[in-house]
């Protein structure tokens, strides 16, 4: 597991803690049931404070990515397949939402824009 | 929550000075560490040496794991580590023999912890510490605190005039220690660097009265620094600012939610604050 | 408590060794000019150059700040002044130990005199233990800077209560001379009260001193 931190970028360091260990749960690098090290360990490893990684922990536990129980530290939470299925759906809504704006205000006709997304979607 | 150190109401003055600690109240919860910043002066020392008993309040009461610390509560003082601005040490005596004294002294004593901390601090356990560099007494301060296994380390201006190769080495021993909740630690420290990397809380004192008690990612993260000009500053409501400071072709305002002061007045220009400035806003602002 | 008497003798570690180098080669002084009369002014010698170290070990307490260090360990103040005093009689003790070597040289030319040793060892004892027991205290309360002068002042008070308790004996009876075993047992006997007072006093300073 890596987790990088800048500290020359806006975005505060819960926050790069919570998305990069999202990131690995979502991209399978991180599986359900897999240990994830204690609050105080990743502290001392990234050299940031305890609550700052306390705050990330908190936001991963409360979207439901991690789970954390007393005595046994935290774990990827079993529930995150559906749930990633899930984020992942929201996401895609979201980007086709904005697509069928551009194209009906675009003026292009739901084939044209189904024939492109076909392209898109098979050309990997 | 509990607490490894309460300090509540606590004042001090000494005969012949106007210096006064004034009501100074904060408290460590448990598995955390609390920066204690202020300029020279304000009190922090103080602060501490009346937490370890070696000046004696006028009035408040201290409490450390939830108990007050009398001369006779020698088992407190075995679980409370102390690094001192200066290594306080003997300077005739010798590393290995300062060991034989702490370990005729603390019950808990941990020799081989001892023999670890200076190996791996590069200290020639042979050499008196009168001809040790201010670096390397710290070191052995650090370790010498370490090594009677304590539960609370005070540290006043332990990393103060270290190179930061030291700083860094000793900041990850500080985060070990902290890695088993039942450890705290206070130290003061005029590097807020250093702080704004592994603190969890800051306090800040003023002329013997603390000024604030509060999380450093909240101080960091929404506590914000507006920069604006004497028309926009009429606009800004009293209650909505901590401090401000004039300067020159700008004010600065402290406030301590940044997004909602956006909301509230837009167009204004709302920095995230460092520590330093923060602590400047603090002291040298009016509010 | 072991822990802080063996910081105190590790300190005065360079100390003891130089009051060593004083005081054994003046034990041969008396051994081979053959004057027995200079018996008890050296054994006061040999004790009291030990006694003397005290005031450099609470200079380099204080100096490096080892105080304020020691009230954060696990003692009490009272330990504390304990420490120092147990440490002051072991110093005395190593005094006396040194000066068994002059009464060794003596009985090997065969005039050991108990009179004289007698003599030696309570002026001896009463200086050092006078010149402690008045300088601990006021180094306590002016603090140690000025330790040397205050040790030779504590001494300087020593050798005139010595001459005061004379002069009052003397009044009670003029048969009594400076040199009389009476002045030796007296003033003996009043140097241990100081001494044990001295103790009561510091320990009482001690507890609400504060050291920055």
């Amino acid at each position: 597991m890596e987790i990088i931190i800048s500290s020359n970028t806006s975005k505060p360091i819960y926050e790069q803690i919570t998305s990069q260990m999202k990131a690995m749960i979502m991209n399978g690098e991180l599986r359900t049931g897999d240990p994830i090290p204690s609050m105080r360990s990743l502290a001392k490893s990234i050299h940031v404070s305890v609550i700052t990684v306390q705050k990330a922990y908190e936001d991963l536990q409360r979207d439901g990515f991690i789970e954390t129980t007393v005595g046994r530290g935290s774990f990827v939470a079993a529930r995150n397949r559906d749930f990633i299925q899930e984020e992942l759906q929201k996401k895609l809504e979201e980007h086709l939402s904005l697509a069928a704006e551009a194209a009906r205000t675009g003026g292009i006709s739901l084939d044209k824009a189904i024939e492109l997304l076909t392209l898109f979607y098979t050309e990997e | 929550m509990t607490y490894s150190l309460e300090i509540d109401n606590l004042t001090k003055t000494y005969p012949g000075s106007d210096f006064r600690l004034d009501n100074v109240s904060f408290s460590i919860p448990r598995g955390t560490i609390m920066g204690f910043v202020g300029e020279n002066g304000a009190g922090k020392t103080t602060t501490m040496n009346a937490v370890l008993n070696i000046v004696k309040k006028d009035g408040g009461t201290i409490k450390i794991f939830g108990r007050e610390m009398g001369d006779k509560d020698r088992d407190i003082r075995e679980q409370v580590g102390v690094v001192f601005d200066g290594a306080n040490f003997p300077e005739m005596l010798t590393p290995a023999r300062l060991a034989k004294v702490m370990a005729g002294t603390y019950k808990q004593w941990d020799q081989e912890r001892f023999l670890n901390m200076t190996a791996r601090f590069n200290l020639d356990t042979g050499k008196k510490i009168g001809r040790y560099s201010r670096g390397m007494k710290m070191k052995l301060a650090l370790a010498v605190a370490l090594s009677h296994r304590p539960k609370l380390l005070i540290l006043d201006e332990a990393t103060a005039g270290l190179d930061p190769i030291v700083r860094d080495e000793i900041l990850s021993v500080f985060l070990e220690f902290i890695e088993d909740e039942d450890h705290s630690i206070l130290m003061s420290s005029h590097i807020t660097g250093d702080l704004e990397k592994i603190a969890d809380y800051i306090t800040f004192i003023h002329r013997g009265q603390i000024r604030l008690t509060e999380s450093k990612d909240r101080l960091i993260y929404e506590y914000g620094i507006v920069r604006c000009k004497a028309e926009q500053f009429r606009l800004i409501d009293r209650a909505d600012m901590m401090a401000y400071r004039k300067r020159d072709y700008q004010i600065d305002v402290l406030v301590n939610n940044r997004a909602a002061f956006e909301r509230k007045y837009g167009g204004m220009v709302v920095d995230r604050g460092s520590i330093d400035e923060i602590m400047l806003l603090l002291v040298k602002g009016g509010d | 408590m072991t822990g802080l008497v063996t910081s105190n003798f590790y300190s005065m570690q360079g100390n003891i060794k130089l009051s060593l180098m004083i005081a054994l080669p003046i034990a041969l002084v008396p051994f081979l000019l053959g004057d027995a009369s200079m018996i008890p002014m050296i054994v006061a010698i040999q004790i009291f150059v030990f006694a003397s170290n005290t005031g450099t070990s609470l200079k380099m307490d204080e100096s490096s700040k080892w105080n304020k260090f020691e009230i954060t360990l696990p003692v009490t103040r009272t330990a504390i002044v304990s420490a120092k005093y147990v440490s002051f009689m072991l110093l005395i003790l190593l005094g006396l130990a040194t000066s068994l070597v002059t009464v060794l040289l003596q009985s090997i030319r065969g005039e050991l005199s108990f009179d004289l040793l007698f003599s030696g060892y309570s002026f001896g004892l009463q200086l050092s233990l006078m010149t402690i027991g008045i300088v601990y205290p006021l180094i306590l309360k002016l603090g140690a800077e000025k330790s040397e002068t205050l040790l030779f002042a504590a001494a300087g008070l020593s050798v005139a209560l010595r001459f005061l308790l004379w002069y009052l004996l003397h009044l009670s009876d003029a048969t009594i001379d400076f040199r009389s075993s009476e002045v030796d047992r007296v003033s003996l006997m009043v140097a241990l009260a100081i001494f044990a007072a001295s103790y009561a006093v510091s320990v009482m300073m001690y507890r609400s001193k504060e050291l920055h």
